[in-house]
């Protein structure tokens, strides 16, 4: 018989079985994130931001397929209500689809997708502010927490570092990580 | 994280979508609402639903923590910063300052009786907006959760995606552990770089199973056909319509009292 | 139809190497079988049977060349759906293979994708739950459950379309004993029910006295493929560096004419030869006694909680420097939580502990440098993205602590690591990662190694190298603190053995005592090995380890 190579037949979703396996593994992470409030408010802020940073700009890095930030978002939105009864308040949940769009945006615009590092830096920081604004907004807005500018200001700024932070090093890590993954 | 508590309590038994309702007609409610009594009814209502649904006292802890934690600090915030902006009008009685005196932008941080008061309301409407949605993971069996996202005409690929991210948490706790045990052993005083090639190690243990994941999904003819029939199927019953009606009706009741309040 | 698999010259190669995985692989066959598949592990067993349930080529690409047909259909032209209508396929690690929330949905998961109706679906559910005897876990989360449990779901979840053939790779790898038993049980009473069965495997103790046929693989290709016994005779193990069962073993030494394959067959040949000298025995007691006693590990009414639940209850221990002992224990019963109580990463509730002098809980940073502990998957504890870099990593950060390059150097070389001192870890080999793990332990020149299931998973070529390595470094004087489920390794290579259960002590004393409570050790959920139990089944007292504890025709006159 002739030799043959067989390609793989084309995939009823548009992710494959591989990618939507590693977006699983994804989401796990992001969701036990959650945990790492225990630390405390202080050390969670900065620490929270970082890890969420890292594990979105990695985790486009690693499936590298359009969409990936956005379905991650998706997934969390209704895990967090759904299944962690989103401690914080259900409402709050709608943070995690809100930060994804606007993630997903940015990152499209780089190509490969999530593949330059600035826009994954800016992307992050960007999602950092408008995971708290949109947070702080809920909170505002429909629970009537009255928050003086200042604090406002601040509680702004901080996730916008740390979450650049940890998209820079989700660009690290995420190349690292993928190059070790495709040679196992 | 919340666990699911097993037993057949009333609440058990209920289609998740009326607890669903349930719990977003009381958020709705606590939202709306800015008077005690409705709120501690409320309250009430909420903790009348938690002792049927029958979950042991032991595994509300962590949710008690997270109340305590909302309540001081809604309290203390509320406290200082309700008289503090600058669009408000009402009367400030100053009790006392918590600066001895005044910081440039942040000021003397007065603590007020309206605030005081106001720092209440938002705590309780905290407790009920916290208390409310907890109660479905606590009583729903996570795969009849799943089966609302089916009924809901979620794509097949998203549904496998969250049951196995939830079926991927304890993994990856165990594996974090074991982790960072590894390497208190490996190395004593460890920092920030060493927090991330924890992470690293972690992403990489929890992705390298894949493609064997992936290997198996596709022995068990997963996408064989973008539809899948389900061998579980849930169903909207009568108690469902019953406890959905008082949920709506709670609602509605709170809707005409703070129409009535403001109109 | 008689032949339901027919394999003809198969060769195959991943895309990215030149070299072929398999080589022209010819095979058959016949309904009802139940077959063996052994070799070494990257021997190609697993692509073999990628090939039969269609992985490959629908999943997996490579050049093939040659015909794969499973029941008549060719498996380039039929996809993995229709294909798994008729072959089953149950992989190594359960984790990999567990989607579900529950145990029921596990099980349907197949008929569900496959569209099936409701009726169906239950049906299909309830032959499979039945057939593999897991009625009672129906409502469980399958992350809940024990290995062996895990296992058996897998089983039933790719049984459950009622498949003619079930293709298992290396199932019972992770398990501990008892798991093992529980699954092999399974797949004879499935075979007995008349389900053809592949089974690819390292351990055949259990299994070989079911299998109709051993096929043994080497570098791609099939060396041998005949009844087991024959293949057993011809010396195939031994020839690729692996090895039969025990009994077969025992019958090769007392060179009977019908090899063992049970321990009941075992037992009848030892019977027949009257004069098995028992000599052994006598001389073991002298070599054993301690000159000096120096105690290196001092454990005294230990208590662990872990939430409401006693994970140790009032543990005394002391181990002496020097000594090579074996903890042993069914999953569950306390062997890490006691190592890693041991160096101090948990709190003891109550009660003391001392390792080499030092209180694990104050004196952690000094412990750390004396005490290696390899982790029971060496991925756990690799964090670096060179070999080189890894063994450097922990040096630069203690106070004391500093590069020592003649000592890194050394650790390199006799690890035999030079050729990747500049690779990824994790790009490596299981047994190649161990040994970075091993080396990393060894640059702080540790005075103790705590060693967790290193031989999980492996064959016997990568087991007994490392096992050889470790009784090496026992003998340059560390003393090793071995916890493991594998009843032949502590037989061998253990000079005592601590048996817990349920957080507690059970058995403690030098190997050939504590291997004499057999059923104390089945009380614990421990298999003893094949020797040890015929050895007491005749009456030797305490029994042989080893094989070649047995001498034919030496007059003995222990009694």
């Amino acid at each position: 018989m002739d030799d043959q190579t067989v390609d793989r037949p084309k995939n009823k979703f548009y992710f494959n079985n591989r990618e939507i396996v590693m977006l699983a593994a994804f989401l796990a992470l992001l969701l036990a994130t959650n945990l790492i409030w225990i630390t405390g408010y202080v050390v969670g802020n900065v620490i929270y931001g970082i890890v969420e940073g890292l594990l979105m700009i990695t985790a486009a890095i690693v499936i590298g397929k359009k969409y990936t930030v956005l379905t991650l978002g998706v997934a969390r939105t209704i895990a967090e209500i759904l299944i962690a009864g989103a401690f914080v308040g259900s409402l709050t949940a709608f943070t995690f689809l809100i930060n994804a769009i606007v993630l997903e945006a940015i990152l499209q615009s780089s190509k490969p997708y999530a593949g330059s590092l600035k826009i994954n830096v800016a992307g992050t920081a960007v999602y950092g502010l408008v995971t708290r604004i949109v947070f702080i907004g809920i909170s505002v807005v429909f629970y009537g927490m009255v928050l003086p500018t200042w604090l406002l200001a601040f509680m702004i700024i901080v996730p916008v570092i740390t979450f650049a932070i940890g998209g820079f090093l989700g660009d690290r890590i995420g190349n690292r990580v993928k190059n070790a993954i495709s040679s196992m | 994280m919340i666990e699911y508590v097993n037993s057949n309590s009333p609440l058990h038994r209920l289609d998740p979508r009326s607890k669903i309702i349930f719990s977003f007609s009381i958020m709705l409610a606590a939202i709306l609402t800015s008077s005690y009594i409705i709120l501690a009814s409320l309250i009430i209502i909420s903790i009348i639903i938690w002792i049927m649904a029958d979950v042991p006292i032991k595994k509300l802890k962590p949710i008690f923590l997270v109340l305590f934690t909302f309540v001081l600090m809604g309290t203390l915030t509320q406290a200082v910063f309700y008289t503090d902006r600058t669009n408000y009008t009402g009367p400030v009685t100053v009790l006392f300052n918590l600066l001895p005196y005044n910081v440039p932008v942040i000021g003397s941080l007065p603590v007020t009786v309206e605030g005081l008061m106001y720092g209440v309301v938002f705590s309780m409407r905290m407790v009920v907006i916290i208390l409310a949605p907890v109660i479905i993971p606590f009583t729903t069996h996570p795969s009849d959760m799943i089966l609302v996202l089916r009924e809901m005409r979620f794509p097949e690929w998203m549904i496998l995606l969250i049951t196995m991210s939830i079926r991927f948490i304890p993994l990856t706790f165990q594996n974090f552990y074991t982790i960072r045990n590894a390497q208190k052993l490996r190395k004593i005083k460890t920092g920030f770089h060493d927090l991330m090639l924890l992470m690293e190690t972690l992403l990489i243990t929890s992705l390298k199973t894949s493609k064997q994941m992936a290997l198996s999904l596709e022995t068990k003819a997963f996408g064989y056909s973008s539809k899948r029939t389900s061998l579980k199927t849930i169903k909207f019953g009568k108690k469902d319509v019953i406890f959905s009606a008082f949920s709506l009706t709670v609602l509605g009741i709170v809707l005409i009292n703070t129409g009535a309040v403001y109109g | 139809m008689d032949k339901i698999v027919s394999i003809n010259d198969l060769s195959f190669r991943y895309p990215q190497s030149d070299s072929y995985v398999l080589n022209n692989i010819n095979l058959e066959v016949k309904k009802g079988e139940f077959i063996g598949l052994a070799g070494k592990s990257g021997c190609g067993k697993s692509t073999l049977l990628y090939h039969l349930c269609g992985i490959i080529p629908h999943a997996v690409n490579g050049h093939k060349e040659g015909k794969v047909e499973v029941f008549g259909l060719d498996t380039v032209k039929h996809e993995i759906p229709e294909l798994s209508t008729h072959v089953g396929m149950v992989f190594q690690n359960p984790e990999v293979q567990l989607f579900s929330v529950t145990v029921e949905d596990e099980v349907a998961f197949i008929a569900e994708n496959l569209n099936y109706s409701v009726e169906k679906i239950k049906k299909c559910l309830d032959f499979s739950l039945d057939a593999v005897g897991i009625d009672d876990l129906r409502e469980r989360y399958p992350f809940e459950l024990s290995g062996g449990e895990k296992q058996r779901v897998a089983i039933a979840s790719a049984i459950s379309v009622k498949p003619e053939v079930l293709v298992l790779d290396e199932p019972t790898s992770e398990l501990d004993s008892h798991g093992t038993e529980m699954v092999l049980e399974v797949l004879h009473r499935l075979n007995q029910a008349g389900m053809t069965i592949i089974l690819a495997e390292h351990h055949l103790d259990e299994v070989a006295c079911y299998l109709d046929r051993l096929i043994v693989m080497d570098d791609g290709r099939i060396i041998a493929d005949d009844e087991p016994r024959t293949i057993f005779q011809d010396r195939i193990f031994e020839s690729i560096g692996l090895r039969p069962p025990q009994t077969v073993e025992m019958g090769l030494r007392l060179g009977s004419s019908k090899l063992p394959l049970s321990v009941n067959e075992a037992l009848d040949i030892f019977n027949t030869i009257p004069t098995i000298t028992r000599g052994i025995v006598n001389q073991k007691v002298q070599g054993e006694e301690i000159v000096e006693i120096d105690r290196i590990v001092e454990i005294k009414d230990l208590n662990f909680l872990y939430g409401d639940k006693k994970v140790l209850r009032s543990v005394n221990l002391s181990i002496n420097k020097g000594e090579m002992v074996g903890l042993l224990g069914p999953n569950g019963s306390g062997k890490t939580t006691l190592a890693l109580l041991m160096m101090g990463l948990l709190k003891p509730d109550q009660g003391l502990v001392r390792v080499d002098g030092l209180d694990p809980q104050k004196d952690r940073k000094k412990l750390v440098q004396r005490v290696g502990f390899l982790f029971q998957n060496p991925e756990h504890q690799l964090f670096c993205d060179s070999v080189y870099s890894e063994l450097t990593y922990g040096f630069e950060g203690g106070e004391d602590g500093f590069e020592d390059q003649e000592v890194i150097d050394e650790v390199i070389n006799r690890m035999g690591l030079e050729k990747f001192k500049n690779n990824h870890p994790l790009t490596l080999s299981r047994g190649e990662r161990q040994r970075v793990a091993t080396a990393t332990a060894l640059v702080k020149k540790p005075e103790i190694m705590i060693i967790d299931e290193p031989t999980t998973g492996q064959d016997w070529y990568h087991v007994s190298s490392f096992m050889n390595l470790v009784r090496r470094l026992n003998q340059e004087g560390v003393t090793i603190i071995l916890i493991t489920h594998d009843m032949r390794v502590a037989a061998e290579y253990c000079q005592r053995l601590v048996v817990m259960r349920d957080g507690s002590i059970l058995l403690d004393g030098d190997t050939r005592s504590v291997f004499s409570e057999i059923d104390i050790l089945r009380e614990a959920d421990l298999k003893s090995t094949p020797l040890t139990e015929i050895s007491l089944k005749v009456g030797i007292k305490p029994p042989l380890l080893k094989l070649n504890e047995i001498k034919i025709g030496e007059k003995n006159d222990i009694q």
